[in-house]
């Protein structure tokens, strides 16, 4: 019974790659890492190091993330698979790539 | 040449310690305004405040407010009081609320009109809303604007609403088209200001600090015998004369950035000893002359109090 009730257990998870948040660093103007690829469902984090404010657009998901302060995050899952750049809403020339696929 | 600039630089500022000296450069050749001379000549005078990030409160500046204080306490004791204050953008620090509350406050304390402009700092947080809903009335598109004052045409342009990614400052196709509508019926003696946060010239790709379409509204500046840009932005003091067109970028009044490639980022300068700090801040005085003269530039450093 206790192997049957591991059993299931184990079958219900999530699978690993989704349970575990991906970070992304902003760091001296610049996104890292810069492309990252990831499974659907990834929960991505990313968070700004910087001494100024930063924000993450991604056009294809229509997400604008409000303005980060220093160790200030924003999450955001990517379910589909697919390629998307995004970039900062305050300094467009910060661009990064999420490429989701299984 | 009928357009002239007057400069002064960072440093000889630092190195005067203030005193009244306008430069003006006429075909090229500097010369030094006797100050008789500017007294009697003058036909409008007004100062540029820019970068006032009201919130900052990280290295080297943890007090952002005060210094822009500084800044207006400064104004208010020129030899020669403005007719207005124009702010050149990144007026707060994130888009609050209480930061326009508290930037607006300190401004309204030198008792001027004071015009301002969005920086993407004002911007990115909402989509511009906050600062619409406080300086918007009366303007057009996402917040763009002219008005005359002694005959002078000042143009408030918003290079900070329509960023694209991989992009610069942009301003537009819609504000480009009015821009062209605004200055349809100008004579071309008509001495033109234009405002814009972002340099409407192209200083540093890798660090954005250039407008995309700028090429488009200078085309239509080109005419005119006398154009003074007015930008913020870069938190440093640089000039370039392009033609009958002067650019200037103000300093900033809370903290200072590094000169391209100098640095691996624009980020703030966070090792600047605090003593030296106010002589990195400033603001920039503007004397635009009778007739076809030139618009003389002054910085003072915040250090000149």
């Amino acid at each position: 019974m206790r192997r049957l009730l591991l059993a299931l257990a184990l079958l219900a998870a999530p699978p690993a790659f989704a349970d575990e948040p991906t970070t992304v660093i902003i760091d001296n103007f610049a996104f890292k890492p810069n492309v990252i690829s990831v499974k659907p469902g990834t929960h991505i984090i990313f968070k700004n190091q910087d001494d100024l404010p930063h924000s993450v657009v991604i056009p294809d998901m229509k997400v604008k993330s409000p303005l980060m302060d220093t160790d200030g995050t924003y999450d955001a899952d990517f379910e589909k698979p697919g390629e998307y750049k995004y970039f900062c809403g305050i300094h467009p020339m910060m661009t990064g790539k999420v490429i989701v696929a299984e | 040449m009928d357009t002239n600039i007057g400069r002064r630089g960072v440093l000889a500022c630092m190195a005067l310690g203030g005193a009244g000296i306008v430069w003006t450069v006429t075909g090229g050749v500097p010369r030094l305004l006797g100050s008789a001379e500017a007294a009697t000549s003058d036909r409008l005078h007004f100062v540029q405040i820019s970068d006032s990030h009201i919130g900052f409160d990280k290295d080297p500046n943890h007090d952002a407010t005060a210094t822009f204080q500084a800044a207006v306490d400064q104004i208010k004791t020129l030899k020669k009081r403005p007719a207005f204050l124009l702010h050149t953008g990144d007026i707060t620090h994130l888009s609050k609320a209480e930061q326009f509350d508290t930037a607006v406050q300190v401004a309204s304390s030198a008792s001027l009109p004071v015009h301002y402009i969005p920086g993407e700092h004002d911007w990115g947080g909402d989509d511009g809303a906050l600062y619409l809903e406080r300086f918007g009335k009366g303007t057009k598109g996402q917040g763009w604007y002219a008005f005359d004052q002694e005959g002078v045409h000042f143009v408030a342009l918003n290079n900070v609403a329509a960023f694209k990614a991989g992009g610069f400052g942009s301003l537009g196709a819609d504000q480009i088209a009015w821009l062209k509508d605004d200055l349809a019926g100008k004579a071309a003696s008509t001495p033109i200001v234009v405002m814009a946060h972002m340099p409407l010239w192209n200083i540093d790709d890798a660090w954005g600090w250039k407008t995309e379409d700028s090429d488009r509204a200078l085309a239509l500046l080109r005419r005119f015998g006398s154009v003074t840009v007015l930008n913020g932005h870069i938190h440093q003091v640089m000039q370039k004369v392009e033609g009958h067109v002067a650019f200037h970028t103000n300093a900033s009044t809370a903290f200072p950035q590094p000169a391209p490639g100098t640095a691996p980022s624009p980020g703030p300068m966070k090792t600047v000893a605090a003593d030296r700090l106010r002589s990195m801040l400033g603001i920039t005085e503007l004397v635009v002359k009778r007739g076809q003269g030139p618009v003389a530039l002054t910085n003072h450093t915040l250090a000149e109090v």
